[in-house]
C-alpha cells in the first residue's frame, strides 16, 4: 500500500512538473515562442485546449492579429482583430502630469482589442480560407466555421475572471501556464502607465529626454542599429498627425518580442529593450 | 502460382482501392489547375450547379468565350505587364495605397506589373470579360459585362455576391465582398514596393538572387508584387496543401507570412 500510494505521488508529481513545463512559453527567438502565439504550438498541454475549449483554432500564428486582405485601418498594420469603441475607458490621471491624457487611440487600440478585455481573442475580421469574413470581426466570420476551427467557447483577457475569461485558469502565480492578471486591464486605465497622449516637449517638462531622431510618422530614441528607422529595440512614439508625438503601448512593447543581446531570448514581457537598472523608464524620465 | 490467402487477398484489394482512390484524389480541378477552378470563367456555372445553386455567371453575366486562358492571355497582340498579357488594364489613377507608420521602402502613388494584372479583374473597375484580342469565332456578345465590384447594383458580381446586394445570396451565392479588393488597397498587404534591403530593415528574410525563395514566393524585379504570393493557375480549392486561396505555398501556421517576415 505505501509502495503504491509512493509510486502514485511520483508519477503526479512527474506529470505536474512534465505539464508545468510543456505549460509556459520559452520566449525564444520570436512571437512563435510568446505567449502572443495563440496557437500555442510551443505547448502541447495549451495546443490541446485551443478549438476545443478556449478559443478558435485559425492554424496560424499571424491571422489573430493580421490579414493580408480586407484589414482595418487606422491603428495596427493589417490589422485583423475587432477594435473597441473608443470613449468608454477611464484614462490615467495625476496631479503632475503635463500633457493631456485622453482616450486611446492609433496602435494603443489595437493592444487594447485583447488587453482591455471586452472582446474575444478569437474575433477577427478574415479567417484563413475562402470567405470566411465579418467586417468589423467576429468569433465565426463568414458565420461559417466548425470544428476543429470553430471552439465552444471564445474567451476574453476579462479582469473579472470566471467563465470566459483566460484568468480562469491564469489567475494566480502559482500556475504552470503564467498569471494573466496584471495583463488584463479592463477599461480602467487609470492604474496604468499613461498612453495616447503627446510626448511632452521640453517646454512642457525639462524632465523628460527629447526622442533624437524622426521622420514624420514615428520619433525614436536612437541607440545603434539602423541610424534611419526605429529599430525593435528603441523606445518610439508615433505621429499624432498634426506634428506631434504620443506614446502608446508599442512605445514600450514590441507585440512580437524583441530580441535581446543573446540572440535566442526575448526580453520579458515583450519589452523593446531591458529595463534592468530601470534602463527602459529612464529612456524617457529624466529622474 | 500460389494462391493467396484470404487475408492477403482482402490486403491487396484494399490497398488496390487506397491506391485508386489517391489517383481520383489527385485529378486535376482538386489542387492543381485552373481548369474548373475559380478561374476558370467558362465553368463557373456548372461549380454553381453542382452545389445546388443557379449558373448565372458565363453568358448571361459575361461573355462565354468559351476558352479557358483568353480571358486573361493571348498569343497574339498581347501586352507585357504580365505573361501575353490580355484583359484592359484599370487606370493607375485613383488607387489608395497602404501606409504604415512603420513599412521600410516606398509605396508607390499606383500598383505596377503584375499587380495592375491581378487587379485589372480584382479591383472591380473593368469587366471581366474586357480583353484586347478575343477569339475569332464561337462566341456571341450579350451586351452584358459584369465587374468584381462590391456594388450593390448594376453589372456588378457584388449585387449576388455580397449581404448589401440588390439580389444577396441569389440561389446561395456566396460572399465574395473580400476578393473585391476596390481601388482602396490601404487595407490589403502593400504591392509594387521594393523588398527592402537588409540596410532598409534587418527583419526580412534575404531572397535568393532569384528572387524566387525556395517554397515558390517570389518577387518580381526585386519588387512585392500580388503574384509573390498567389499563383493565379494553381488553387488548392479543398484547402488539402493549406494553399487556399491561390496561394504559392502553405499558410499553415503562417509559415508563408514567415518567408519573408522575420517575427
Amino acid at each position: 500500500m505505501k509502495r503504491l500510494l509512493l509510486a502514485i505521488l511520483i508519477s503526479t508529481t512527474a506529470i505536474f512538473l512534465f505539464v508545468s513545463h510543456a505549460l509556459s512559453a520559452p520566449n525564444t527567438n520570436g512571437i512563435t515562442n510568446t505567449r502572443h502565439n495563440l496557437l500555442a504550438s510551443y505547448s502541447s498541454g495549451m495546443a490541446g485546449l485551443v478549438g476545443t475549449f478556449a478559443y478558435n483554432n485559425y492554424g496560424e500564428v499571424c491571422v489573430y492579429c493580421h490579414t493580408p486582405h480586407g484589414a482595418q485601418t487606422g491603428s495596427a498594420p493589417l490589422w485583423n482583430r475587432t477594435l473597441p469603441a473608443t470613449g468608454n475607458y477611464t484614462p490615467y490621471s495625476s496631479s503632475t502630469i503635463d500633457t493631456n491624457v485622453g482616450q486611446p487611440d492609433g496602435i494603443s487600440l489595437a493592444c487594447l482589442s485583447c488587453h482591455d478585455g471586452t472582446i474575444a481573442v478569437d474575433s477577427i475580421v478574415n479567417a484563413p480560407g475562402s470567405g470566411h469574413y465579418t467586417p468589423g470581426g467576429s468569433t465565426n466570420p463568414g458565420g461559417d466555421l466548425a470544428p476543429p476551427v470553430l471552439a465552444p467557447n471564445h474567451y476574453a483577457l476579462n479582469p473579472a475572471g470566471g467563465s470566459g475569461s483566460c484568468l480562469l485558469c491564469h489567475n494566480s502565480d502559482t500556475f504552470s501556464g503564467g498569471n494573466f492578471t496584471v495583463a488584463a486591464f479592463g477599461q480602467d486605465l487609470s492604474r496604468q502607465h499613461p498612453i495616447s497622449m503627446n510626448y511632452p516637449t521640453a517646454a512642457q517638462d525639462p524632465k523628460f529626454y527629447q526622442p533624437t531622431n524622426s521622420n514624420g510618422r514615428l520619433a525614436w530614441f536612437e541607440t545603434g542599429g539602423i541610424a534611419s528607422r526605429a529599430d525593435d529595440n528603441e523606445v518610439k512614439l508615433y505621429s499624432d498627425g498634426a506634428g506631434g508625438y504620443k506614446v502608446q503601448c508599442a512605445s514600450c512593447h514590441n507585440p512580437h518580442g524583441t530580441l535581446s543581446s543573446d540572440g535566442i531570448n526575448l526580453y520579458p514581457t515583450f519589452l523593446r529593450k531591458s529595463n534592468s537598472s530601470s534602463d527602459l523608464c529612464t529612456t524617457c524620465h529624466i529622474k | 502460382m500460389k494462391h493467396l490467402t484470404f487475408i492477403e487477398n482482402l490486403i491487396f484489394y484494399i490497398l488496390l482501392l487506397l491506391v485508386l482512390f489517391l489517383i481520383l484524389r489527385a485529378i486535376p480541378g482538386e489542387s492543381g489547375t485552373i481548369f474548373r477552378s475559380k478561374h476558370d470563367l467558362t465553368y463557373l456555372n456548372e461549380r454553381a450547379i453542382a452545389k445546388g445553386g443557379v449558373g448565372a455567371m458565363e453568358g448571361i453575366s459575361y461573355i462565354d468565350y468559351g476558352e479557358v486562358c483568353v480571358y486573361c492571355h493571348t498569343p497574339h497582340g498581347a501586352i507585357s505587364v504580365a505573361p501575353l498579357w490580355n484583359r484592359v488594364l484599370p487606370s493607375t489613377s485613383g488607387y489608395s495605397m497602404y501606409k504604415s507608420s512603420t513599412v521600410d521602402t516606398n509605396i508607390p502613388s499606383s500598383p505596377d506589373g503584375v499587380s495592375l494584372a491581378c487587379l485589372s479583374c480584382h479591383d472591380g473597375t473593368v469587366a471581366v470579360d474586357s480583353v484586347l484580342n478575343p477569339p475569332n469565332t464561337g462566341w456571341i456578345d450579350t451586351g452584358v459585362h459584369y465587374r468584381m465590384s462590391p456594388e450593390t447594383s448594376g453589372q456588378s458580381c457584388g449585387k449576388c455576391h455580397t449581404p448589401q446586394g440588390e439580389l444577396a445570396g441569389l440561389y446561395g451565392a456566396h460572399d465574395a465582398t473580400v476578393k473585391y479588393i476596390t481601388k482602396n488597397l490601404a487595407d490589403d498587404h502593400p504591392v509594387s514596393m521594393n523588398y527592402p534591403t537588409v540596410l532598409q530593415d534587418p527583419k526580412f528574410n534575404t531572397p535568393p538572387g532569384t528572387g524566387v525563395f525556395v517554397n515558390g514566393i517570389r518577387l518580381f524585379d526585386g519588387k512585392v508584387q500580388c503574384a509573390s504570393c498567389h499563383d493565379p493557375h494553381n488553387p488548392d480549392e479543398q484547402n488539402l496543401e493549406g494553399r487556399a486561396p491561390f496561394l504559392r505555398t502553405s499558410k499553415n501556421y503562417s509559415n508563408l507570412c514567415m518567408t519573408c517576415h522575420i517575427k
